[in-house]
């Protein structure tokens, strides 16, 4: 009985025009999307592996870029493509940096956006039909005239339909494969293509969540018509208002300064403690270096002397800044959070979030990012920084200023610390996606129950 | 008969549920839309005002700032992207510009998010869905339930009941871009801080009349998709379809296939550029500076430490341009591409008429640049010739911006494309609805 | 006529909708095997709700349908694999032809064994002609159509069969193959439960005749009867009559 009908919606769906549609939809954008994308790929790839092989100054380090960008662009394009360290700074080069970040991950067309925009709307379309198109053409009284039961009916029309979906969608990833493979795409390397089979798991998980839904709407009315405006304003909420509010609305509940506010806070602390240490370094200044004839200067004595002194500043220097950069961090961690958790409520931000994370491009791999730059920062300190001095002489009107720099380094070659950066493993990749994995899972549950009981009482007269 | 036909036809829409939804949602999203984003113009423009009040100074360096459009309040282009300052000295040239005053204040970042939307979004996205909507059924709702056949079974020429149609879809869809053209303008004309000028209002009627072109071409589109099709179902699901692939995919990927075809280099290969002038000149530049850090510079070191560091700045502006050039030329190229989407088409000739598109800045970093040749020409002076530099005032910055004229026939051809893609649809909407099987 | 156990069986059947009108006030009917039953009635009088209780796609009020003596409310599976239905006006599925919408129905009815010669012969017994058989019936007449339905409740082969308006828009010739099929039906020995206007062809062909007025089954009259009365006047005065006491 099942098979009769699940057959049966099979062939209906492959013989409408909604079939071709999308056939020609996937075909065309999928495959074209990896190429674009892993073009753009291999020429951010090879930049990096030019400026890695010639850096000279090794107070910068590169950042890989990740190959599974050529499926989910995420954060890759605002992650920056070089860091440059000094003392108490670092400098991000080659992004689009925005601050918000996660209005970034939308809006790339890259496969996961075709998945979660394109095909999000064709599965709640074409499963919103599925119901009252079936009464409005009378049939469903027909088929319920038979013994077969409603729920075999509606479990029919589900996997028929969403087959029909499938069908267009495995194509399409397939050819996209293929061609990437056909192009040096390295498939079966560094793990993948586990990647990439857990990236079409979700993208299937994410597809039936929205058919279910689909199918739930289709069971609320009588008339296709009316269901499919349903549905694709339902689909709008989901995919452009949920998250894309869900960032401004975090950013009013959670105040976090402006990246300019803060970075002028942060000036304006440094400046004043490094205005304190010119005053005490003042005479030893005077000492040292007067300013009459260069050719008299002690640099050796003024180097060797200023340390005792210059130590507590520098310590309250360093102590003040990084609780600065602490501190912002965490709130706008939070306010990250807050914002990512806000747009859970919708099924296209829980797929997209795992779905980058798994192709190294979301937000675990931000924050992994930033917590290896910390570390190399720590590093290099250790290494250089601390050796470093900038000092400032003010004059109290602030009319004039002498900065003298230096470096108390012992002499010797210098080993400059390694850039540690990883990609981080599978396994915590499952683990920082796995709160998204459930949420997909029950938004399949919640939304085909709800179907399913609606169906039960829906009117088939 | 046609008045009878196009009444009734109005009025039917005018019940609709839909249509009343619609209505509403258009009237709430222009007044908030165009009132936060008259607010954002408001704070630039008054940051502007503030700043020019301390461009005066006579110092090594001196900043230029460029003023907000006011037709950014209904198309917002690039103007807010642009950044609004630039520091000239002759040190560098100032290749783009920095900063956005805005965002100091911090305050409102979050909701400029939510302002992401203006005026011809609303049109380009919203008003285009809803017109879709309104139109879907236009004829094969009424083939559906059977009144089609009972309007055909007068003595009413076929002709005449698609064009009563027509005209009906096209006084509704007037009507709502109507109430929300004058909803906007409302908003603008009642904010204190905005004010049009004669060329402004002749550019915001052109955007307006632009608009209705827009619309009725999706109106023409949902007629000629309801004509071909035999349930509302049907219609709705094509058209959706279609709406989907020509307002959102299509720009998005003629976009990513213009980075692709016409590439630009990347950042590293241009920092490398600017590293070779850099160390061209190092020889010179390090021979001023000795001058220069003399106890006492004679006036030859100083010319000397002046013309070296200019010459450098030119070159590496050279540098610049030539990305900028080729920068403009992607874009155009994009521009180019994404013509085959009305949505897009009408965005360009918006922005452009707006002057909130990438010619205005050009035309303005245009000006940037002249000012700095005079500035460093000046500058020059007080070396060589101080009691003429005393006499010499500071350059004052101008730029050529857009005349309407201008604006206008260079949007001509894409208004003229909107045109001819309408009469197409309608044409064929036509002829479909000739041949069509009433049973 | 044998007087076993019918087939289809109303027994005290009323339907009270949830905005209060009242479509059935205890309806008591039987349709024994190879009868023929006509319901007639205006519009809105009830005939429809019957056959939609008896195919439990609404629940009774009070009362009870039975199927082949099960009651359709408790076990509508089994009952559902004795009945037969054949609805008005009914679009099918447009994008398959005549021939695998029989199949697809002739399976759901447990009649899978079937070949392409079994679904041909019923198509023909019904008049469909021979090209439309592999053609798509979304440019099928709604005569095709209607014919098409019919071969769908033939080809289940079960004993009760339920038809909603059989005959409404046939020409005058299908009309008469109708009756004719309806005619080898009855003599097959399957319960016929017909609700039409058509009060002509209910005369023909129905062994007994029920008027409903008003969610009541008011008048019901065997063939027999029908031979000295006129039906038709019968039929036109009930329409006529003041409307009956609201209940």
């Amino acid at each position: 009985m099942f098979r009769t009908v699940f057959k049966k919606e099979l062939l209906d769906q492959i013989l409408s025009p909604k079939f071709l549609i999308v056939s020609l939809l996937c075909l065309g954008l999928v495959p074209a999307s990896l190429l674009l994308n892993y073009a753009s790929f291999e020429s951010a790839f090879h930049e990096y592996d030019a400026a890695q092989k010639e850096a000279k100054a090794t107070t910068t380090v590169y950042r890989e870029p990740s190959v599974l960008s050529t499926f989910g662009i995420g954060l890759e394009s605002i992650l920056p493509k070089s860091v440059a360290f000094a003392k108490f700074s670092t400098d991000a080069r080659g992004t689009q940096a925005q601050n918000e970040v996660l209005s970034n991950i939308n809006g790339k067309l890259d496969f996961v956006v075709i998945t979660s925009f394109l095909l999000g709307l064709f599965a709640v379309l074409y499963a919103g039909t599925l119901a009252s198109g079936e009464k409005e053409a009378g049939t469903l009284k027909l088929i319920l005239a038979n013994p077969v039961k409603r729920s075999t009916v509606i479990a029919a029309k589900f996997l028929g339909g969403f087959s029909v979906l499938l069908i267009p969608f495995a194509v399409s990833t397939l050819l996209g494969a293929l061609l990437l493979l056909l192009d040096g795409f390295p498939l079966f390397e560094a793990g993948n293509l586990a990647r990439i089979l857990s990236l079409l798991a979700l993208s299937v998980l994410y597809l039936s969540a929205l058919f279910s839904l689909g199918l739930l709407i289709s069971t609320w009315t009588h008339r296709t018509s009316l269901a499919l405006l349903a549905s694709f304003f339902v689909w709008i909420f989901l995919t452009f208002i949920i998250p894309r509010t869900s960032e401004p609305i975090a950013g009013l509940i959670r105040r976090v300064p402006s990246e300019e506010v803060m970075t002028a806070s942060r000036a304006q602390a440094r400046h004043q403690i490094e205005k304190e240490k010119g005053k005490a370094l003042a005479p030893l200044m005077d000492k040292y270096l007067n300013d009459k004839d260069r050719g008299t200067w002690d640099w050796d004595g003024y180097t060797k002397a200023r340390g005792p002194v210059a130590k507590e500043f520098e310590e309250r220097l360093g102590q003040t800044l990084q609780k600065f950069d602490e501190d912002y961090e965490r709130a706008r961690s939070a306010r990250r959070a807050l914002s990512l958790n806000i747009s859970r409520l919708s099924p296209a931000s829980a797929y997209t979030q795992a779905a980058l994370n798994v192709c190294h491009t979301g937000i675990a791999d931000l924050e992994n990012f930033s917590r290896s730059l910390q570390a190399h920062y720590g590093q290099l300190f250790q290494v250089l920084f601390r050796y470093q001095f900038s000092d400032i002489f003010e004059s109290e009107d602030g009319s004039s200023r002498r900065q003298m720099g230096g470096d108390s380094r012992p002499s010797g070659k210098i080993d400059y610390p390694k850039f540690r950066y990883v990609f981080p493993a599978y396994e915590d990749t499952l683990r920082a996606a796995a709160p998204d994995i459930i949420l997909l899972v029950l938004f399949n549950l919640i939304f085909f129950a709800a179907a399913y009981f609606s169906f039960t009482r829906y009117d088939v007269r | 008969m046609l008045k009878t036909i196009i009444g009734r036809e109005v009025l039917d829409h005018l019940k609709s549920a839909r249509f009343q939804i619609a209505l509403l949602i258009t009237g709430i999203l222009a007044v908030t839309t165009t009132l936060i984003n008259v607010q954002d113009y408001a704070v630039r423009h008054q940051n502007y005002l503030d700043a020019q009040k301390e461009l005066r100074s006579e110092g090594f360096e001196i900043s230029v700032f460029r003023e907000p459009q006011v037709l950014s309040v209904l198309a917002r282009g690039k103007d807010r992207d642009f950044g609004d300052q630039a520091r000239l000295s002759y040190m560098s040239v100032p290749s783009q510009l920095t900063g956005y005053m805005n965002v100091s204040r911090g305050r409102s970042r979050s909701l400029a998010q939510l302002a992401a939307i203006d005026f011809t979004f609303l049109v380009r996205v919203i008003l285009s869905l809803f017109v879709v909507f309104l139109a879907y059924g236009a004829v094969s709702e009424e083939k559906a339930n059977g009144t089609l056949r009972l309007a055909m079974a007068n003595a009413l020429p076929r002709d005449k009941l698609l064009l009563g149609k027509l005209l009906a879809g096209l006084v509704v869809v007037g009507g709502v871009l109507a109430f929300a053209a004058l909803l906007s303008l409302l908003v603008i004309v009642l904010h204190p801080a905005v004010s049009f000028s004669t060329s402004d209002w002749v550019r915001a009627a052109l955007i307006l009349a632009g608009s209705a072109l827009y619309l009725s071409l999706f109106y023409g589109l949902g007629l000629f998709v309801s004509v071909i099709t035999d349930r509302p179902a049907t219609s709705l699901l094509v058209l959706l379809q279609l709406w989907i692939v020509l307002v959102i995919i299509y720009p998005n990927l003629s976009v990513r296939a213009a980075e692709h075809v016409y590439p630009l280099p990347s950042e590293d290969v241009v920092l490398a550029q600017k590293q070779a002038v850099s160390e061209r000149f190092q020889a010179a530049i390090q021979r001023a500076n000795e001058g220069i850090s003399r106890p006492s510079p004679t006036s030859t070191d100083r010319l000397q430490s002046l013309e070296a560091w200019s010459g450098e700045a030119v070159e590496m502006a050279k540098v610049d341009e030539e990305f900028g050039r080729r920068q403009s030329r992607q874009m155009r190229r994009a521009e180019v591409l994404s013509l085959l989407s009305p949505a897009a088409v009408y965005d360009q000739a918006a922005n452009r008429l707006a002057r909130t598109d990438i010619r205005e800045y050009d035309r303005f970093m245009g000006g940037v640049r002249r000012l700095w040749d005079a500035f460093v020409g000046r500058y020059k002076l007080r070396i060589t010739d101080p009691e003429a530099y005393k006499q010499t005032p500071l350059p004052d910055f101008s730029y050529r911006s857009d005349p309407t004229a201008e604006a206008v026939a260079a949007t001509w051809p894409q208004w003229m494309l909107l045109v001819v893609i309408n009469l197409v649809l309608f044409a064929l909407a036509y002829t479909g609805f000739l041949r069509k099987d009433l049973r | 006529m044998a007087t076993s156990q019918p087939i289809l069986k109303a027994d005290d059947l009323s339907k009270r909708y949830e905005d209060g009108i009242l479509a059935l006030d205890h309806l008591n009917l039987q349709v024994q095997p190879g009868e023929v039953y006509c319901l007639l009635g205006a519009n809105g009088a009830g005939k429809t709700t019957t056959i939609n209780l008896f195919l439990n796609f609404i629940p009774p009020t009070t009362g009870t349908c039975f199927i082949n003596g099960i009651d359709v409310t408790k076990d509508p599976l089994e009952a559902k694999k004795y009945v037969a239905f054949v609805s008005e006006n009914v679009m099918l599925y447009g994008n398959f032809t005549a021939r695998q919408n029989l199949d697809f129905f002739a399976k759901l009815g447990g009649k899978t064994a079937l070949a392409k010669n079994d679904y041909y012969q019923v198509m023909r017994r019904v008049s469909l002609q021979e090209k439309a058989f592999d053609q798509r019936v979304k440019n099928f007449s709604k005569g095709m159509r209607q014919k098409l339905g019919i071969s769908i409740a033939i080809i289940k082969d079960a004993p009760a069969v339920l038809l909603d308006e059989p005959t409404a828009g046939l020409d005058p010739k299908a009309a008469t193959e109708f009756l004719e099929i309806m005619a080898e039906l009855k003599n097959e020995g399957k319960a016929i439960l017909m609700s039409t206007h058509d009060i002509f062809r209910a005369k023909e062909i129905g062994d007994r005749v029920g008027i409903m007025k008003e969610g009541r089954l008011v008048m019901e009259r065997t063939r027999q009867e029908l031979q000295y009365e006129d039906l038709v006047k019968i039929y036109i005065d009930y329409m006529k009559s003041e409307p009956l006491a609201i209940s």
